[in-house]
């Protein structure tokens, strides 16, 4: 079995100018780091992903809403909320980067690629059901968390948010959901200002581990550790989704964590030894933050290393 | 001229503008304080890219 490597050439469209710490500059670093490890180039299977379809998108969020981001950016594009923009060529990254991690529970539920990494934008998890929100414009990982459900008939899922900010928007699009186990380990106080760890949804079926920045890395890798650990006790997931955030690297211009490159390989290879042990290996991760384009790049190799291992 | 020989109006407009320092003085505390929390609020909550500020 071979790790896949998932992304879209569609994905580079969602211009946000490059004034914006969101740009398209940080997939090209991450293809660029991948070429300059040959040997995990070679030993990693690179697909092009799909496009989401507008019933898919709707799995999580409100038509109207799905409507209105098709219909500005076949305007042109424009402002979503404060730091949130799009282009003429959002809707169709945005439809990229849901349908590149829906790829990625196709192939992990039927066997052929059960890990995957999947390098898109813009991210997903601060989008809520009828707004964008903080760079995000659909709910890649919370959409597919709904999919896996309904597409594949799975019942039991964990998602684990590692990346520096909470993750608002796939909280509030999965917590309704009592088989749906969500873990976000993020910079408190900190954007969007959600997260508090009293804050465990209509079910408990939330864990929230806010953490001030400048900690030593270990931890945020003990504590999101035991966050793991405290989400699956008595609950053995079917699928592990990743929300994949590498701003919660050392330096991140837009937090304050303070992980490194071996942090990131380390919780990946604990994820994989979990997923084997839970649900045969199945996890599908996505790229959310992470705004340091060479940090982030070095890091997503590590992850994806760790993946393929 | 001292206090004491001042005119009736004098001394009421004296009060009235202590009082009306004083009232200021306490206004623009509670203004400082919202203003500063406005901010915070602005910075930790609302924006995730700073440099839109």
């Amino acid at each position: 079995m071979r790790a896949a490597f998932i992304s879209h050439s569609d994905c580079g469209r969602h211009d946000t100018g490059w004034g914006h710490p969101e740009h398209v500059g940080r997939l090209r670093a991450i293809t660029r780091a991948l070429r300059d490890d040959p040997e995990l180039f070679h030993s990693i299977e690179h697909l092009e992903g799909r496009h989401a379809t507008i019933e898919e998108l709707e799995l999580a969020h409100d038509p109207a809403y799905v409507r209105s981001v098709r219909i500005i950016a076949e305007q042109g594009g424009g402002r979503l909320d404060a730091d949130t923009v799009a282009s003429s060529g959002s809707w169709d990254a945005a439809t990229a980067g849901a349908g590149c991690v829906l790829l990625g529970v196709d192939l992990s539920v039927s066997g052929v690629n059960l890990r995957s990494f999947s390098a898109v934008r813009p991210p997903g998890h601060h989008a809520v059901h009828n707004r964008a929100m903080g760079f995000c414009l659909f709910g890649n990982v919370a959409i597919a968390a709904h999919y896996a459900r309904q597409k594949h008939g799975l019942r039991r899922i964990l998602i684990v948010d590692w990346d520096v900010h909470h993750g608002n928007g796939t909280q509030a699009l999965v917590e309704n959901e009592p088989d749906i186990h969500f873990v976000s380990m993020h910079q408190w106080p900190w954007y969007p200002g959600t997260g508090a760890a009293d804050d465990r949804g209509p079910h408990e079926t939330v864990w929230n581990i806010p953490k001030p920045a400048g900690l030593p890395r270990s931890d945020y890798v003990d504590a999101l550790e035991r966050g793991i650990d405290a989400a699956t006790e008595g609950f053995v997931p079917e699928l592990i989704l990743v929300s994949a955030g590498f701003d919660s690297l050392a330096e991140d211009p837009l937090g304050g964590f303070t992980l490194e490159l071996d942090d990131f390989e380390s919780l990946t290879r604990s994820l994989v030894a979990r997923a084997d042990s839970w649900c045969g290996g199945r996890i599908v991760s996505a790229l959310e933050g992470g705004y340091a384009p060479e940090r982030l790049a070095q890091a997503a190799v590590r992850h994806l290393s760790a993946l393929a291992t | 001229m001292s206090a004491a020989l001042r005119s009736p109006l004098d001394s009421y407009l004296t009060q009235v503008s202590n009082r009306l320092g004083m009232a200021t003085k306490a206004l623009s505390v509670v203004a400082m304080v919202f203003a500063q929390l406005a901010l915070g609020l602005t910075i930790l909550a609302g924006l995730k890219w700073r440099k839109l500020l």
